[in-house]
């Protein structure tokens, strides 16, 4: 990994026209010049880390009702990125299986009735867990954009962290059976 | 000249760790693991502020767990103790009133022989159910009738 940003700054725009030369050794003898072109681009770094909040438990569900999972995703996004290619960084959740949100034995609980709010990021009020990929990444019907912040020379390093609140909402759902419904949400920063 | 061929050399190892570590337009996806839980439940409501000697309207309600075969049974106990035995309640598939036993201390309720006002079975598919009685009772002493749905 291109952890040291100095590292890809020496290398940032490095084009190079190196020449070998035939060596000293072989006297009396002159090979013909090669001409090796390097060019080198910048590494884009991109990451996502879940600094807390990475397992969400429901200990008691209520039917009919809006249930509330009660501590957020806490969200690290870093990177380092050229503003000259990149215009924004997207972090977006999704579901793989939107009508698979949550499973519990024969029972499946769709992804639009997962909420999510970022009061920091794009959902500032609770919103259903089913709209569309963005940059690629995501599920149709099963992902939520949570921000999309702006890349400019100012802040192409840089680091944000986020709160994720997510809620499961019954209201005028089936009355669940008791059994545990367990899902996996992926959380992917993306640029644009 | 050996001195330029380790300059290529170098710089073809420069070259060599950046471009394998390069991030794509996206980060490695993170994973959010949820788990709901639905508690199994069985309850028993009266209407409010039922009191005297016409039947009681009765409501039972249960949600278990389906793969777990379970009958649900509705027993009666008459506080205080002392008191026991001066209430009756008609169940059980009886016609006529049967003397309410004291609530149980210490002992599992069904183990204590209870008044069972009902014994429901579930066959497959009544995990979730519901039913009302009209429970027939009658009082010598003033006192609490206590009514304990269970599933086994």
């Amino acid at each position: 990994m291109p952890t040291h940003p100095r590292f890809g700054a020496v290398l940032l725009g490095l084009v190079g026209t190196l020449v070998t030369v035939p060596a000293e050794a072989q006297a009396g003898r002159l090979a013909q010049a090669q001409v090796l072109s390097l060019v080198l681009a910048a590494p884009s770094v991109l990451g996502v880390t879940i600094t807390s909040g990475a397992s969400q438990s429901i200990a008691s569900l209520t039917d009919n009702a809006v249930n509330g999972f009660p501590s957020p995703v806490t969200i690290l996004t870093n990177w380092n990125l050229n503003p000259g290619q990149t215009a924004r960084v997207n972090l977006v959740a999704y579901f793989t299986t939107p009508s698979q949100a949550l499973v519990g034995g024969a029972t499946q609980i769709p992804s639009s009735r997962v909420l999510g709010r970022v009061t920091t990021g794009l959902p500032v009020t609770f919103t259903a867990i089913s709209q569309g990929p963005v940059g690629g990444i995501g599920t149709a019907g099963g992902s939520l954009q949570l921000f999309s912040q702006a890349i400019s020379g100012t802040n192409k390093v840089a680091t944000r962290t986020d709160n994720l609140d997510l809620q499961l909402d019954l209201v005028g759902f089936p009355t669940l059976d008791p059994e545990n419904y367990t899902g996996t949400l992926t959380l992917q920063a993306v640029t644009q | 000249m050996p001195r330029s061929l380790a300059l290529v050399a170098g710089a073809a190892a420069l070259l060599a760790a950046p471009l394998v570590a390069q991030a794509g337009p996206a980060s490695v996806p993170r994973s959010v693991s949820l788990v709901a839980t639905k508690a199994a439940s069985v309850g028993v409501t009266l209407a409010a502020g039922t009191t005297g000697m016409a039947p009681i309207p009765v409501a039972t309600a249960w949600n278990v767990n389906p793969v777990e075969p379970v009958s649900v049974t509705l027993v009666a106990f008459y506080d205080p103790p002392a008191a026991a035995r001066s209430g009756w309640v008609r169940g059980g598939g009886s016609k006529s009133l049967v003397p309410v036993g004291a609530r149980p201390a210490g002992v599992s309720i069904l183990a204590s022989g209870p008044m069972v006002v009902f014994t429901q079975s579930m066959a497959a598919g009544q995990a979730r159910g519901s039913r009302s009685d009209d429970l027939p009772v009658r009082a010598d002493r003033a006192g609490t009738l206590d009514l304990v749905a269970i599933t086994q």
